[in-house]
């Protein structure tokens, strides 16, 4: 059975829900989501969905998490790298916002530096995704959120609609991190929180850390940086080294307040994701995953237990990489 | 509406949670997010070690439902 409330739509699909008022958060290429009307809705461009026909790239469809009837309210945010600290006041006292936000944008590099000292971040769930671009692309590309309300275009800015709750009810995330940490790996500790890092402590000794990701052969993609927060594993995904000034950049900050260690490498995404995923997608109100096991695990085509667009960052409260993010609601 | 509940904020089980004596790993994220910050802020003086209490508590009244399974084998009987 189709779930009717998250899956690909044709755009005279998504222009019909959008003209019937329906709250929607949709992802797709930019050169479909440009052609909607206004409306009740958030969007960021993705061209790559995993669907209930399996992983798929395309520029035809639009990926719609239909939120409509999920909440008793609503609202629709922007925010700047100035603002993006107040998401936590606009949230509904009982429910949950989910946010988009530009790649390489200085609202997702303000959010991911400092989300989790925002007050009251926990209060209620914030989630949601970085938008990207096309990867077979050459060309330079800038990834695009929309507001809906004003029929905007985003490249600085990010996007966020808040859902109130009815008082039985509780929004929750979960996350699952298809890495386990490599006990063989040394321990890499930083000396400030920051998206680039070259001197570090590495088992407790100085040393560079491209210097040594370079030693040992590290294919910068598929083996981040993880560590521990209470049992959640947190990944900090290696963007690429720079070898000639002896710099790492990450896809996500580093913590100076983190102990990390390197990710085993993960052999079957597929596989993998068959064990971790026990969350039924159907009780799933809204989900997404990393566009990296699109790339690694191979999934064209192929379908795992979950639905949503393959992000180029995901968000539970802070920014997450290589994660697969879901929001249930518990009613009591 | 069902009746769930979680043990008093004076069971000495809450601060032993916090303090890391018991190591017990939530499944839900947003309370491993929580513990984990809190001792850091505590560790670091950011909040007091009381405050972090009241807050750990409220987020645990809030997810009274997600947290059962975990308070069963934390506080056994309440």
């Amino acid at each position: 059975m189709v779930n009717m409330e998250k899956q690909l739509y044709t755009l005279g699909e998504v222009i019909e829900l959008i003209n019937k008022n329906q709250q929607l958060v949709i992802t797709a290429d930019e050169s479909l989501l440009k052609q909607l009307p206004a409306g009740k809705w958030i969007g960021g461009s993705i061209p790559y969905f995993m669907s209930e026909e399996g992983g798929k790239f395309t520029k035809d469809l639009l990926f719609v998490n239909n939120l409509s009837g999920k909440g008793v309210n609503y609202k629709f945010s922007k925010y700047s790298s100035e603002n993006i600290n107040t998401i936590t006041k606009n949230n509904f006292e009982n429910g949950f916002s989910i946010i988009i936000l530009p790649l390489a944008s200085e609202v997702l590099k303000s959010f991911s530096l400092n989300s989790l000292k925002f007050k009251d971040i926990f209060k209620n769930p914030i989630l949601g995704y970085v938008a990207g671009i096309d990867l077979n692309i050459a060309e330079p590309q800038l990834a695009k959120v929309y507001f809906g309300e004003t029929k905007e275009e985003l490249t600085n800015t990010g996007v966020a609609l808040h859902i109130e709750l009815q008082p039985n009810e509780v929004a929750r995330v979960e996350i699952i991190n298809p890495n386990s940490i490599d006990e063989n790996s040394p321990s890499f500790k930083f000396p400030v929180t920051s998206f680039e890092q070259s001197e570090c402590l590495i088992n407790d000794v100085k040393s560079n850390l491209a210097d040594y990701l370079v030693s040992i052969k590290h294919p910068t993609m598929g083996i981040p940086l993880v560590s521990s927060s209470n049992a959640a594993l947190i990944n900090r995904d290696v963007q690429f080294i720079d070898t000639v000034n002896r710099k790492v950049n990450f896809f996500s900050p580093v913590y100076s307040d983190e102990v990390y260690r390197l990710a085993k490498k993960v052999d079957d995404y597929k596989v993998l994701f068959a064990e971790k995923l026990s969350i039924n997608k159907k009780e799933a109100v809204y989900s997404c995953l990393c566009v990296s096991f699109y790339l690694l695990g191979s999934l064209e085509n192929n379908i795992i237990n979950i639905n949503g667009a393959f992000t180029f960052g995901e968000i539970a409260y802070q920014l997450l990489n290589q994660t697969a993010v879901f929001l249930m609601i518990d009613k009591y | 509406m069902a009746e769930v509940t979680i043990p008093p904020i004076t069971r000495a089980e809450w601060r032993k949670m916090l303090s890391g004596e018991i190591n017990h790993n939530f499944r839900n994220y947003v309370l491993q997010l929580q513990i984990h910050e809190a001792q850091k802020n505590i560790k670091n003086n950011k909040v007091s070690f009381e405050d972090a209490l009241k807050d750990l508590y409220l987020l645990c009244e809030k997810y009274s439902l997600a947290v059962q399974n975990d308070f069963k084998q934390i506080f056994i009987k309440w």
